[in-house]
């Protein structure tokens, strides 16, 4: 029975391990690699990031849940209620209008999947990552885990064992996709665990923009997305990689993601994290060629209950290579944000240079924002730039606005706006329309 | 009985940081009149104005203020602007990544004007233009980076755009060169044969040249202290 819905439990064992495998029919080499994190799961203490995971009850969550029939191919046979979700969410429209291929995935399995026909044609791949395992064996076994390795930290090890859904993106040598490849998760169970595997890769000279979404409707009980991004960038290759991450307020979103940067390839991340109640999410470029690029723009929202802990890794390993991160938070309610990122000039990043600019605004006396950067130098002639501020919300400002005969809320809303417009400037419009919108839902309450 | 068509300012006490900055001040000013406000710094001539618009730090401890026969002080600022109450600010405040035409397009907003962005930002380049402004000063935040001169013109040009029943003019003429008054005494004056009333504070007597004030007030801490005609300016 294709719609048979599949739900393994709460909690997590060997067996469940097994049993996510064989529900995909995997080949022996994938349940070995799954058995592998989960030794490796087992034995890792929780990271020490900056975030408390001391509530996140592991024994709760379901850790494989197919509440949908398989992944189609047609918008029409997509089951209503998950219809009127994405369509809320402006998935068909967009895909008509801008997108190369959009994949919905909810709870465990990828639903929904499209890829117009030109770029097929051109070689590009856009699957589930089940369906690649499946398909195309050899690329994934090239490339899965050379980014991020197995037990690169607990989440991760754990994502190895239980993975369940995500995408595999192929760009051919010089091919280059203009129009953004799109995927929408979508937690739709109480107590889910959603641990998707992403692995993008992007041939010589090829370029790609790639964006998700992320949301989950409301539960009381939390959820845990636990999620492991790795994408490879050739030599003067491009990837722009999107994330707006609106999980409802009770989620974990602890996720790595990671890139690494051939000779002159250029990595951009842009993270904006509104929702969840905790985001532990650093995603790093590791540039390992000479004049790789690696960028970083982020934007958090902490509110009532939330804890955002978001930054970016900058490892340079080759000379001449550049970063930039600017990350800017907006804490409210009581709500806790904070960056933290690392850049790291290796022995041979001679003549590479990197900045980073991190700034919080804090709009009440409750909340709270902080900045938390380190550096690694070990090379010579080497250039690292680096502004931190964080600062209450100026109320001369405010006046300023106020006097002009603008609301108080509204004066708010638009100094936060203000202060986010530097990166805003920076986002392909019609994600910084949504995400303008989405942050003025949240301070406006 | 008709209404008063005026702000009118009655016995008004100020306190600011706990010290008596305006003390026992009355002033009336009609549709269409300019006065004008003289005194030595910390005098209480910015207080006054602050005060009448409802800015922070500013307790009115007794008095009252009206415009219209409408009482001003039970409400908030952005409402008293909305009634036609306009404070071009000796000191603008910079607002990062909000340009002079979004400001604009929320004020407008508020009053229930329908008016779009770019009719807005239309119209506010050609009164720019008049104030002698440059365009790239209206891409960038609100005061970002301006020049004292630069942030007189763009409150200037807030006032011409929002078309206020009542303003102060707190020392709009420092930091302006010769011609730059010009334009600004221009405009204002427009605006007041439209029929705004205008307090215009100031220690120079060029502005009062150009704008004519039917009487002007000397004050000297925190009290009105000299009542008369444009010759008070002459005396000072």
């Amino acid at each position: 029975m294709k719609n048979k819905k599949i739900d393994l439990g709460q909690g997590l064992d060997e067996k469940k391990v097994r049993e996510i495998s064989k529900i995909k029919k995997e080949s022996e080499w994938m349940l070995q690699r799954r058995l592998e994190a989960w030794r490796t799961y087992k034995e890792m203490p929780l990271p020490g990031w900056g975030v408390d995971l001391g509530e996140l009850a592991f024994g709760q969550i379901h850790y494989y849940l197919k509440s949908v029939a398989g992944e189609v191919g047609s918008w029409d046979e997509v089951p209503g209620e998950v219809k009127e979700t994405f369509e809320r969410m402006g998935i068909l429209q967009a895909e008509r209008e801008v997108l190369a291929g959009v994949k919905g995935q909810v709870d465990s399995e990828m639903i929904y999947g499209s890829l117009k026909e030109y770029l097929r044609e051109k070689g590009v791949i856009f699957v589930s990552m089940d369906e690649a395992v499946k398909e195309f064996p050899k690329m994934v076994k090239e490339h899965m885990g050379t980014v991020i390795p197995i037990g690169d930290n607990k989440l991760e090890a754990l994502n190895s064992a239980v993975w369940s859904g995500g995408s595999f993106v192929y760009v051919p040598e010089g091919v280059k996709v203009e129009e953004p490849l799109q995927v929408y998760f979508r937690i739709n169970s109480e107590r889910m665990g959603q641990f998707e595997r992403t692995l993008i890769v992007a041939e010589t000279g090829s370029k790609l923009s790639y964006y998700e979404g992320c949301s989950a409707p409301v539960y009381s009980a939390g959820a845990l997305h636990a999620g492991v991004v790795e994408v490879v960038v050739k030599e003067e290759a491009k990837v722009e990689y999107v994330t707006m991450q609106n999980w409802y307020k009770n989620v974990y979103n602890l996720v790595t993601k990671r890139a690494v940067v051939e000779s002159e390839g250029v990595m951009r991340w842009l993270d904006g994290n509104l929702g969840s109640k905790v985001t532990a999410k650093y995603p790093a470029c590791v540039l390992v060629g000479r004049e790789a690029k690696g960028e970083m723009l982020s934007i958090a929202m902490g509110g009532k209950g939330q804890r955002i802990d978001a930054g970016a890794k900058m490892i340079h390993l080759a000379e001449n290579t550049s970063s930039q991160i600017v990350a800017k938070s907006i804490s409210k309610g009581g709500g806790r944000t904070s960056y933290r990122g690392l850049v790291k000039m290796g022995e041979k990043a001679r003549g590479s240079k990197a900045t980073v600019r991190c700034e919080g605004l804090i709009l009440d006396s409750d909340s709270r924002s902080d900045a938390y950067p380190s550096n690694d130098i070990l090379a010579d002639e080497v250039s690292l730039e680096h502004e931190a501020s964080v600062n209450m919300i100026d109320e001369e400002q405010k006046n300023y606005l106020m006097s002009r005969g603008i609301s108080e809320v509204r004066a708010e809303t638009m100094i936060v706006n203000g202060f986010l417009e530097p990166v805003m400037r920076k986002i392909p419009l019609e994600y910084a329309l949504e995400l303008n919108k989405l942050i003025e839902m949240e301070v406006e309450g | 009985m008709a209404v008063n068509m005026a702000l009118v300012i009655k016995d008004l006490v100020v306190k600011r940081g706990g010290e008596r900055v305006v003390d026992e001040v009355s002033l009336e000013v009609k549709e269409g009149e300019v006065v004008g406000l003289m005194g030595a710094n910390g005098s209480g001539k910015s207080s006054l104005a602050l005060a009448v618009m409802g800015w922070m730090g500013c307790e009115v401890e007794q008095g009252r203020i009206s415009i219209d026969g409408e009482d001003l002080l039970g409400i908030q600022m952005d409402e008293r602007a909305k009634k036609g109450l306009f404070l071009a600010l000796q000191q603008p405040k910079e607002v990062e990544g909000v340009t002079v035409g979004g400001l604009l397009r929320a004020a407008m907003a508020e009053r229930g004007s329908g008016e779009l962005l770019g009719e807005i930002k239309r119209r506010c380049k050609r009164e720019a233009g008049r104030l002698g402004m440059a365009d790239e000063l209206l891409e960038r935040g609100v005061n970002m980076d301006f020049s004292g001169g630069e942030r007189k013109l763009m409150e200037v040009l807030q006032l011409k755009m929002l078309e206020p029943k009542y303003a102060f003019l707190d020392e709009v003429d420092s930091g302006l060169d010769g011609d730059g008054l010009k334009k600004v005494a221009r405009v204002v004056k427009e605006e007041v044969e439209r029929g705004m009333g205008v307090v215009v504070i100031s220690h120079h007597r060029q502005i009062f040249e150009y704008l004519e004030p039917s009487k002007v007030v000397v004050m000297k801490d925190g009290k009105i202290v000299k009542r008369g005609k444009a010759e008070v300016v002459d005396e000072l």
